[in-house]
């Protein structure tokens, strides 16, 4: 396999990609309104949310998020993610050669897909990804239901 | 201190996966922060749902390979209501200069960081000169 290496940064646009000209625009627009306008803003951890019969799992990235630095809540049919990842500390003597990664505060929430058991949520972060287990509310699961 | 092209990135990030040249695999190039202290450059790599396990970190022909694949995150039967996160191989190339001790290499993963701190070689640290 050949791995074409640029050596020396020759361009002059400052943006490499198209997905770098959108992080661009969100820097410049996006994190100002409090939202991102093209892309979700960078520091916001992207989700998932999938149902199952019994329960529904949220999956949410955060690499070098730790535990004590984030909280998770429901309230009022909603659960919000909030929390903060610490930048790393330079030792004395040195300089960023590139710094991509965004640190800073975040916040995510998510609308419940149903009615959930708010006693028996669970949540664990492992390998820097957080999974919430909400599982269903009686009332919120399938049933079948016999012909007579 | 070594001039900036000590460590050039080869990558740009990008969180859609992305065709590997000459394959029909794809990938996802993970955010990396890098620095250099006095005795070594330091590369942190993004790589959450990777396992310790599952990274591969190599060096071939003056660059540094990092990839890892990740375990799908939901089972089969899961029905997504809403889907940003996207599950493929983590990929990424680092091109190294002449001033990396090949043979002191250290890597730790936590929190779905890897770190890789690749120390200097001698003739590349700082040093102080006597005057007699």
């Amino acid at each position: 396999m050949v791995v074409r290496v640029q050596r020396y940064p020759v361009a002059s646009w400052p943006f490499e990609s198209l997905f770098d000209f959108e992080r661009g625009i969100d820097d410049l627009f996006g994190n100002f309104l409090g939202t991102g306008l093209v892309t979700q803003s960078g520091r916001d951890p992207a989700i998932d949310v999938a149902e199952y019969d019994n329960e529904s799992v949220v999956v949410a990235e955060m690499p070098g998020v730790r535990k004590e630095d984030m909280k998770i809540s429901v309230q009022d049919g909603v659960l919000s993610i909030t929390g903060e990842r610490k930048g790393h500390e330079l030792p004395e003597g040195s300089r960023w050669i590139r710094n991509e990664v965004r640190t800073g505060q975040f916040s995510r929430t998510v609308e419940l897909p149903h009615e959930v058991k708010t006693d028996a949520i669970s949540a664990e972060l492992n390998n820097g990804v957080l999974r919430i287990v909400l599982p269903k509310a009686e009332e919120a699961k399938p049933r079948e239901i016999q012909v007579q | 201190m070594a001039k900036n092209k000590e460590v050039a990135v080869v990558k740009r990030n990008n969180s859609l996966p992305v065709a590997r040249p000459g394959t029909h695999e794809t990938f996802i190039t993970p955010f990396a922060d890098v620095y250099e202290t006095p005795e070594a450059f330091v590369l942190m790599v993004d790589m959450p749902g990777a396992t310790k396990e599952s990274i591969n970190v190599s060096m071939e022909r003056g660059t540094l390979v990092v990839k890892a694949p990740v375990e799908p995150y939901h089972k089969k039967n899961a029905v997504l209501l809403f889907n940003e996160l996207r599950t493929s191989s983590y990929y990424r190339v680092f091109n190294l200069g002449d001033g990396v001790d090949r043979d002191n290499v250290d890597a730790q993963f936590e929190q779905g960081v890897l770190a890789i701190k690749l120390f200097k070689s001698e003739e590349l640290k700082p040093r102080e000169i006597h005057i007699k």
